[in-house]
């Protein structure tokens, strides 16, 4: 799992107008609503076998961040 | 593999026809069991703009729209097996009309548009869903929409004339030409999929679970005289928790509508933004807490939401009706602060939305045996919420945008006794609330200003100090005593 998958996840659910990097604001710049967020992540843990339940997404607010939580409940 | 059978048309041509797909299902049980007037199924909405206008390229730009937009040929027919199948036709859509209204008052085009829109259309292998340019009074111009609620919903059709207007920009030099739309039966083969799927076993499983284990929900009421202490007067149980509140044999309806003013949303929309709060669910907090408030501070409250289904692009661009209506249940302490309830509103929403392609028609039954109700008519949720997530339809310029009316004609009907419905406007991006009632329900109108003015106060009390605690906010949005 690298932050290009988690990007082109993102890419399945939004045309957003700008380029997506690990600073890209999930619901500003991305353009991501709660369903596609919950959907989105939901298909991430399908993928790379990430528990769910131990997914912190809290504090989540940009790509990379959200990379960086799929890797610690991955771990 | 999904299920399919081949049906012959009107046309002559035989066709591929697949089973609906639980959204559709929901939509068909519903106008089967609570309405059986075919305009319930009719979706008649506007949009008209000053300035500019030019009639032969908006016919082309409707014409493309259509022709991008597969479930405009979605037809349906009964079938044996499947009760009603869909499929889509190659029979050619009709040329699009213009409809010269200019000479009326607003009032009297909106009217005729309107009672248009009560025209049901029988479902056997005809075309459901239609455009019309209309030039409206006051120099108004733009296009009328009847679209059917098996083959669009809200989100859809507002997508369709999305479409249009970046068609129509693009052919006068103002802008881009539109992304393709996406295939509907690609989508739709997703959903029928799923019903065979390891996925729906896991819902399926997590549903089972969560009724069983859970406490048994209560009902609140907006009306003031509350059904659920008249029924308990007439049951003799101070213990119940449930109505009954048959829907059927009277769905004629009426709109109650009420507007936010641009700026009073602007400060809702300004707080979401700056404490990372979603703006459907201060509304359906808002919602919540006036249910609470029409019933003694209740802490646990329960309404149907409705989920629009879309996150992929497939998803979002492939039209179609992908509603599905769950319960949103919370149970608030009033010494939470209102951000704090809102993140509580959210996190039962997520875990909802984790759940939700599962068929709220099983769920439900799945949630009445867990209570032991065995009858469809008893329930703990006296309401539906809706929001009409923003989707931006594009004009020529900031102030066209500023003259554009966006108009949702009502059908005349509703399956439901009170459907809530939240959108922004299309000029100012204003909230609007929409109250759908059964006329049937006498005090609904009065009750609703009642309960419309705890919403809104509630939202705007939030919006003004976020950390103002819940039982704060009851207690201000309360009637004082002299």
């Amino acid at each position: 799992m690298e932050l290009t998958d988690v990007i082109d996840v993102i890419l399945e659910y939004v045309e957003p107008d700008c380029e997506i990097d690990a600073d890209a604001l999930l619901k500003q710049d991305c353009g991501l609503t709660s369903f596609d967020t919950t959907c989105a992540v939901g298909e991430m843990c399908d993928r790379w076998g990430v528990d769910a339940d131990a997914l912190d997404l809290r504090a989540v607010r940009t790509v990379g961040e959200l990379f960086d939580a799929l890797k610690r409940a991955k771990a | 593999m999904i299920d399919s059978v081949q049906i012959t048309a009107k046309d002559g041509k035989t066709y591929t026809a697949y089973p609906l797909t639980q959204a559709q299902r929901l939509m068909y049980f519903v106008y089967n069991t609570y309405s059986r007037e075919l305009a319930m199924l009719n979706i008649g909405t506007g949009c008209y703009w000053q300035g500019d206008f030019d009639e032969a390229l908006l016919c082309e730009a409707i014409g493309e729209a259509r022709d991008r937009c597969d479930t405009m040929r979605l037809r349906f027919k009964p079938d044996l097996k499947f009760g009603l199948v869909q499929f889509l036709s190659e029979e050619p859509l009709p040329p699009v009309e213009t409809v010269d209204l200019s000479d009326r008052t607003t009032a009297e085009a909106d009217g005729l548009l309107e009672a248009e829109t009560r025209v049901g259309t029988p479902l056997e292998d005809n075309a459901l869903s239609f455009v019309k340019i209309v030039r409206m009074p006051e120099d108004r111009n733009g296009f009328y929409c009847k679209l059917h609620h098996l083959a669009f919903d809200g989100y859809a059709a507002k997508l369709f004339m999305a479409d249009v207007m970046a068609i129509y920009l693009s052919k006068r030099g103002c802008g881009s030409y539109p992304k393709p739309m996406k295939p509907y039966l690609e989508a739709m083969t997703q959903e029928l999929e799923y019903l065979n799927s390891d996925r729906r076993k896991a819902d399926r499983a997590y549903w089972m679970q969560r009724f069983s284990t859970e406490s048994e929900p209560i009902f609140n009421d907006y009306l003031l005289d509350n059904r659920l202490e008249k029924a308990r007067r007439e049951s003799g149980d101070d213990s119940q928790r449930y109505v009954l509140m048959f829907e059927g044999e009277h769905p004629v309806s009426k709109q109650l509508y009420y507007e936010v003013s641009a700026q009073d949303t602007e400060k809702v929309l300004a707080m979401c933004e700056q404490r990372g709060l979603s703006v459907p669910c201060v509304l359906m907090l808002g919602l919540r807490t006036a249910l609470s408030s029409f019933n003694r501070a209740q802490p646990d409250v329960s309404f149907k939401f409705m989920i629009n289904r879309r996150g992929t692009l497939l998803e979002k661009k492939s039209g179609g009706n992908r509603w599905h209506f769950y319960t949103l249940r919370t149970i608030v302490d009033p010494s939470l602060t209102f951000a704090e309830a809102a993140r509580l509103v959210e996190d039962e929403q997520n875990e909802v939305f984790r759940h939700c392609a599962f068929d709220t028609l099983e769920m439900y039954h799945i949630k009445h045996m867990a209570m032991h109700m065995d009858r469809l008519e008893q329930t703990y949720d006296s309401m539906s919420f809706s929001y009409h997530a923003p989707l931006e339809i594009p004009f020529e310029s900031e102030e066209v945008k500023k003259t554009a009316r966006g108009v949702w004609y009502h059908n005349g009907y509703s399956a439901q006794n009170l459907y809530l419905t939240v959108k922004n406007r299309l000029n100012d991006n204003g909230l609007e609330f929409i109250f759908e009632y059964r006329v049937s329900e006498e005090a609904a109108a009065h009750d609703l200003a009642v309960f419309y003015d705890r919403l809104i106060r509630a939202v705007m009390l939030g919006a003004e100090d976020p950390d103002r605690a819940i039982g704060e906010i009851l207690a201000r949005i309360e009637p004082q005593e002299a």
